[in-house]
């Protein structure tokens, strides 16, 4: 009996998959990789636009170009926390453009 | 075309290459995903969004074992994580306590008839016992393969395979009699 058994394991049961079943993995694999995109170009403007603005503030501050004493204190954080912000962008940006590079 | 040559070609962003690949292992991940999920729906769309998975983590993939347990690994993970999900999972049940319902087969059944009536109380039995039976009696993989896919000592995946072969020899031995022997 236990041959029969065994017999009837290894028979397939029977599956029904759509027909378009891969073609359907595809369209799912075109539409992440292009929120992918979406994301990266985003987190890419993003990061250079907070690295540039950071750079400004910091040229602002070294300049001494505001005569603002009290906007400075500030300034000198918002500068920090900009600059590294932007950095943590880019750094993102480059990762996940470097994980789609790979495929 | 071996493996290791289809693998690189999808890497190289050949999706022809990785529609071949759906077509090697569609059957391994519905298998795998079948034994865990139970609803056709949601079954379909997890099985897609395995090869979806898969197609991602490729370049991750190393040939450190072979591609089918790989695949039937990242099958059994996303199935086990969409159950728990779904809190339908009654992976704590004991065999024993399981109430089996067993379908009729007349005295003239057929060897397919069979086979249908083993896999319909293979679907009654906890989801650990399923998945054991099927990766190593339908797909075909070793101890150490499953212990590997699972994650379930080997003493464990020897234990349940014991003990669904024993359930289903009580209950298929009505209907086989003793036509066949033991």
């Amino acid at each position: 009996m236990e041959d029969k058994i065994i017999k009837a394991l290894k028979t397939e049961p029977q599956v029904q998959l759509k027909a378009d079943f891969a073609q359907n993995v595809l369209r799912k694999i075109h539409k992440r990789e292009a929120d992918l995109e979406r994301r990266n170009m985003f987190i890419l403007a993003f990061g250079i636009l907070t690295f540039f603005a950071s750079s400004a503030l910091t040229l602002i501050l070294l300049l001494d170009l505001t005569k603002l004493p009290d906007l400075m204190g500030y300034a000198k954080w918002i500068v920090l926390g900009l600059g590294l912000f932007g950095v943590i962008q880019l750094l993102d940006a480059k990762l996940v453009w470097k994980r789609k590079l790979h495929r | 075309m071996e493996d290791h040559q289809l693998v690189n070609r999808v890497l190289q962003g050949n999706y022809q290459a990785y529609l071949e690949l759906i077509e090697r292992y569609k059957l391994l991940v519905v298998h795998m995903v079948g034994r865990v999920v139970t609803d056709e729906q949601d079954k379909e769309e997890l099985c897609q969004d395995v090869f979806v998975k898969v197609y991602e983590s490729l370049s991750t993939f190393k040939f450190n074992s072979k591609l089918s347990t790989w695949i039937a690994t990242i099958s059994y993970r996303m199935a086990v994580n969409f159950a728990k999900k779904r809190a339908r999972r009654n992976d704590t049940q004991e065999l024993d306590d399981v109430a089996f319902m067993v379908g009729h087969l007349d005295d003239t059944f057929e060897e397919k008839d069979f086979s249908n009536f083993v896999h319909q109380i293979v679907m009654q039995m906890p989801e650990s016992y399923r998945v054991v039976l099927t990766l190593f009696y339908l797909e075909g993989f070793s101890y150490p393969e499953i212990v590997e896919i699972t994650g379930m000592p080997e003493g464990t995946v020897k234990n349940y395979l014991f003990r669904a072969r024993q359930k289903l020899k009580d209950l298929a031995a009505p209907y086989v009699g003793t036509e066949i022997e033991i």
